[in-house]
């Protein structure tokens, strides 16, 4: 967000610089305030007894500060730790597949020449259009048939599944942006192609593969109706699927104090590698975008 | 008695037999709500057998998307426990094992909760027998009946008396309101308003299941009742969006006089709102009379199990004396067997006898379609409700729900064969 250069002005130019600099801060504030105020409620409700924060009408500060709702996850079922660890290993062995075969794909979409590439390309593509509840079904049936139904493996597949058309997209266009001469030169001085891949252009293109990664984490982290369908074992429920869980009681009554609680601990690992990461995150979106 | 031990010694402390050879894992789904309930239960089958039940908690509201696609992917569970209003659905689309020879056969079978025998009853055979019991009354605020002068040891009896007592705890002011309903929770009002027909000689459904009978005076009269408390600011104005998110808050808020609910609230209540002094009612007829939905699990066998033998042994030994007394009545959960029904923790709780009568006198609607009428948010059940209680059109709504009931009753059942 720029301001625009105003037209001469009796102010001096620095008064009005400062001016405009003040507005510009103040909207910025007034806009994050919007943006924090929910996530503030969600923290600050999660620290109340169970009982003040189903309280209606609802109230913004608690009487005091307890870490009952907490206690509550803590002590569900199998144990927090465990339903983290299974979110956290699914989440872990999405991202290693997606880069991974999203690496490759891109690298190949990019840089290979071979007959029906750009078919095969806005073919996979076409899959981001299949509702994926229109093919629960299927996909159960083949997990059973290769015996990964009900483990955290084959959830982590259908995840991968799922990301790969977006990521194999974003890896592509990184590749495109990387200028022919880099690859020339490194091929005259007698690298191979997977040489040329993981030293020479890996380096370039690590945003998009920070991006992809991200977004493989994001997806995988909070996704429910795969994780209840394709697990049986109550013990290998991923942190939605145990949230829920936790959060309900007969005729859809809600524990808000759970609810809240619950939310906090999913969104911290979300807000934290994003702020980690944005940097590579920015740019590796925009890659390719402008040639 | 089937079953390759006697179930008197079934509960017998045992050392914990860790998977000795030929010994069968059961894989039991429940609603994750009903968890604090069968937690102990599966604990102690395993502490004292050789067969194994896996518990597998299911969130309440996708049970049957997850049921459904185990199903038809081939790999069901072995036992499951649902809502006893389910099971007719269910056993048309051929989905659950015939029990009919098993049940039978148990020397108790005439003292099991009369609703859930019937709801389990499908064209004469069997598909399920009693888990969990849960009758709905009417809990009140003692507290709040002090302050407004009421004596707290005399509730309600009459529809009067409910609306006279809602206006004076209504009075107090300072955000206490005299009544509460989830006035967009179709299962909610299924629960604790259809009682208040049933009471007043009037029913939503013939016996038999296959017609609708909205169009009476009872109805409307009931609708007119609750319409009355709105209108008059009796009920909080939030009751119009709660899809029953806030069911129990409501009343645990302390600023609730009076509100349908059921056993399952009692030992909420007792753990988490020491404070609250609260008393249980039935749910009263127009002048005089009572009624209860009686609703809770039905347990059974879905088709395709691959152990329906150790399964029944399962569902069998949860309804021995020990399991229903030592088991669900110390914890605070009715037996589902009425020569059971006072024990030695009942009468240390006279509220749960309440409950209990309730519950055995109580109804519940049998219908294959009870989820298309009954609990769905768009249904024809929860728009007559809206319409009447809400917009004040009681004529129009009960009309058009009748004829809405009348053509969805018409259609075959659901996945029928």
């Amino acid at each position: 967000m720029r301001a625009h250069p105003l037209p001469a002005h009796p102010l001096p130019r620095r008064r009005r610089a400062a001016t405009v600099n003040t507005l510009y801060y103040a909207l910025c504030v007034l806009l994050v305030a919007v943006f924090l105020f929910p996530i503030l409620w969600s923290a600050l409700t999660s620290l109340k007894p169970p009982s003040e924060a189903a309280a209606t009408p609802p109230t913004l500060w608690p009487s005091h500060l307890v870490l009952d709702n907490y206690a509550t996850l803590a002590g569900y079922g199998a144990g927090l730790v465990r339903y983290v660890g299974n979110s956290l290993l699914v989440a872990v062995i999405t991202i290693v597949l997606t880069s991974i075969l999203s690496l490759l794909g891109g690298y190949g979409f990019s840089r290979f020449q071979f007959v029906g590439r750009n078919v095969l390309f806005v073919v996979m593509l076409a899959t981001l259009m299949i509702p994926f509840q229109s093919i629960l079904t299927p996909l159960y049936l083949i997990l059973r048939a290769i015996h990964l139904q009900d483990t955290l493996l084959g959830l982590a597949l259908v995840y991968t599944t799922f990301q790969l058309p977006f990521a194999i997209f974003v890896m592509r266009n990184s590749f495109d942006s990387v200028p022919r001469e880099i690859e020339e030169a490194a091929l005259i001085d007698g690298c191979s192609s997977v040489t040329l891949l993981t030293r020479v252009m890996f380096p370039v293109v690590l945003p998009g593969v920070v991006t992809v990664a991200l977004f493989a984490f994001f997806g995988s982290w909070n996704e429910f109706l795969a994780a209840l369908i394709f697990l049986n074992d109550s013990d290998k429920y991923t942190l939605p699927v145990m949230l829920l869980n936790v959060q309900s009681g007969l005729y859809g009554s809600v524990d808000w104090g759970a609810v809240q609680a619950g939310m906090m601990l999913s969104m911290l690992p979300c807000i934290a590698l994003f702020l980690f990461l944005q940097r590579y995150y920015l740019s590796g979106l925009t890659q390719g975008a402008v040639k | 008695m089937l079953g390759r031990r006697s179930v008197t010694t079934a509960l017998a402390a045992g050392m914990l037999v860790s998977g000795a050879a030929g010994a069968k894992t059961i894989d039991f789904w429940i609603r994750a709500y009903n968890a604090g309930l069968a937690e102990p239960l599966v604990k102690a089958y395993n502490a004292s057998h050789t067969d194994q039940v896996k518990l597998n908690l299911v969130p309440n509201d996708q049970f049957v998307t997850k049921l459904g696609t185990a199903i038809a992917g081939g790999n069901p569970p072995d036992v499951i426990a649902i809502d006893l209003i389910y099971v007719p659905s269910f056993a048309a689309a051929g989905q659950m094992e015939n029990l009919t020879a098993q049940a039978k056969k148990l020397p108790f079978f005439n003292q099991l909760s009369p609703s859930h025998v019937r709801l389990a009853t499908y064209q004469n055979q069997v598909y399920a027998v009693p888990f969990s019991a849960e009758g709905s009354v009417l809990y009140y605020n003692k507290g709040l009946f002090r302050q407004a002068g009421l004596d707290p040891n005399k509730p309600p009896r009459t529809w009067t008396e409910v609306y006279n007592a809602a206006k004076k705890i209504t009075a107090l002011g300072n955000g206490v309101k005299g009544f509460y309903f989830s006035g967009a929770c179709a299962g909610c009002n299924a629960f604790t308003f259809m009682p208040l027909i049933w009471a007043s000689g009037g029913d939503v459904l013939s016996r038999d299941g296959q017609s609708a009978t909205l169009n009476t005076k009872a109805v409307k009269d009931a609708l007119g009742f609750y319409r009355r408390m709105w209108t008059e600011g009796l009920v909080p104005s939030g009751a119009q969006t709660d899809n029953g998110a806030n069911f129990i808050n409501a009343f645990t808020s302390g600023k609730i006089g009076m509100t349908g609910s059921g056993a399952f609230a009692i030992s909420l209540l007792k753990s988490k709102f020491k404070n609250i002094d609260f008393g249980i009612a039935y749910l009263p007829g127009q002048t005089s009379g009572w009624s209860s939905f009686a609703g809770g699990d039905s347990i059974g066998i879905p088709k395709g199990s691959k152990n329906v033998k150790e399964a029944w042994d399962f569902i069998q030994w949860t309804l021995s004396p020990q399991v229903q007394t030592e088991i669900l009545a110390k914890n605070d959960t009715i037996p589902v067997r009425a020569d059971l029904a006072q024990n030695k923790y009942s009468k240390t709780e006279p509220r749960f006898v309440t409950t209990s009568t309730a519950m055995a006198k109580g109804r519940t609607p049998y219908s294959v379609h009870y989820n298309e009428l009954f609990n769905d948010a768009n249904g024809p059940w929860l728009s007559m409700f809206q319409r009447a209680v809400f917009k004040g059109e009681i004529d129009q709504a009960v009309t058009e729900a009748q004829s809405r009931f009348t053509q969805i009753l018409s259609t075959p059942a659901p996945g029928a064969r």
